[in-house]
């Protein structure tokens, strides 16, 4: 009985060889070539009946031929061109060092050009600006003036604001308000 | 159905990241893609190089390949455009331009055989040829016309079956018995080779 299945089997692999297989087979054999090394050894072989039959140098071609195409499939992490399979690491990681080194030197670069343009105030405020922003939010405030007492006055300020220019954004006062909900809100999350 | 069908479903599932199925066109086609390279290439070693750089690069440009055309005719055509550049990259002139598979049937195939390998693979090369030719000829004589036309001939199931009078269905029994009587004889030569 198995050995009828076996048979079965191999005289499909014979019909794929020869591109005969029906469609309602094809699946099924390639999924089992796949899985069955024993099965592509048969197949080799009748295929390397042909190629005697045929006067084709079958001592050349030969598992190991057919290894080392594989192998440097593999090695080389070539992927088909435009796959949509995922990336190889190497390639992927090339990529991104890449990426990282180019953006690295155009900010290199648009730094230094705008550092040699810009009036030297500019830049020494650039610099304040930056090492600000280096450092965390809780050392930025000043340590003489309470975050509270801050807040407070920010408030009086917006609110004074708010009546100084209403008259001129009646139709945006709804939208100002709400902006200056979200800002306490904001101080509040802080 | 036919070498289109199962070579696009090989080809699809290459797409996809299976390399196995690559491998399965690998093992389909070798045969044909080294013969055809060895006609410009004569030294074995370069033309086992160039073989490999044809499927490597017809691995590569897989996604491109759209299915107009045979997957072994767009193969060939790599094939012979790689080992035209190699010529050129090596500054020689390639031994025959014209290459048409049909005609490479007289290539002097038992000198290159010869040529081709260590001793012990030549040994094995013609041991193989010898076992083959004899088992072909113990074949029943319906076995032997049906991969003959099959192999050599290049006829199709459907064609086969006009030659010869009976169902398709038998033609493919009839190829696949042959076949498997063929790699009885064989196996003895093969077991312990790296041939499979």
């Amino acid at each position: 009985m198995e050995a009828d299945v076996t048979r079965n089997i191999e005289e499909q692999l014979s019909a794929f060889l020869d591109g005969e297989l029906p469609d309602a087979e094809l699946e099924l054999l390639v999924r089992r070539l796949e899985r069955d090394q024993e099965l592509r050894s048969t197949l080799a072989r009748y295929s390397a009946i042909g190629g005697i039959l045929r006067k084709e140098n079958v001592t050349l071609t030969n598992a190991a031929f057919r290894s080392r195409v594989m192998r440097a499939i593999s090695e080389e992490s070539i992927a088909p061109e435009g796959s949509t399979g995922v990336q190889p690491v190497r390639a992927a990681s090339k990529w991104r060092v890449g990426s990282m080194l180019a953006a690295a030197v155009t900010a290199f670069t648009v730094i230094g050009v705008y550092q040699l343009d810009a009036p030297v105030d500019l830049v020494q405020a650039d610099l304040e600006v930056a090492a600000v922003l280096d450092k965390p939010l809780s050392s930025v405030n000043s340590p003489s003036v309470s975050t509270d007492q801050k807040s407070k006055e920010n408030s009086e300020r917006m609110t004074s604001y708010l009546v100084s220019h209403g008259e001129f954004s009646r139709s945006l006062q709804g939208t100002m308000v709400d902006s200056r909900v979200f800002i306490q809100q904001a101080r509040f999350e802080e | 159905m036919g070498d289109r069908t199962s070579d696009q479903l090989l080809v699809e599932r290459t797409k996809a990241g299976d390399k196995h199925a690559f491998d399965l066109l690998v093992l389909k086609y070798q045969h044909r893609i080294i013969k055809l390279i060895m006609r410009y290439v004569r030294d074995p070693a370069e033309a086992m190089d160039v073989s490999q750089e044809a499927f490597l690069k017809a691995y590569r440009a897989i996604p491109n390949f759209r299915g107009d055309s045979a997957f072994y005719t767009w193969m060939y055509r790599i094939a012979i455009n790689t080992a035209k550049n190699h010529l050129v990259a090596a500054r020689r002139r390639p031994l025959e331009y014209a290459a048409d598979i049909s005609e490479s049937e007289d290539f002097e195939w038992h000198s290159s055989l010869q040529d081709a390998d260590s001793p012990e693979r030549q040994v094995i090369g013609t041991d193989l040829l010898r076992t083959i030719e004899t088992t072909m000829e113990s074949l029943p004589d319906e076995l032997r016309a049906a991969l003959t036309l099959r192999e050599l001939d290049g006829l199709t199931y459907d064609e086969i079956a006009q030659v010869m009078e009976c169902p398709v269905g038998t033609v493919r029994s009839r190829i696949f018995r042959a076949r498997e009587t063929l790699d009885k004889s064989i196996r003895p030569v093969m077991d312990g080779s790296d041939f499979t």
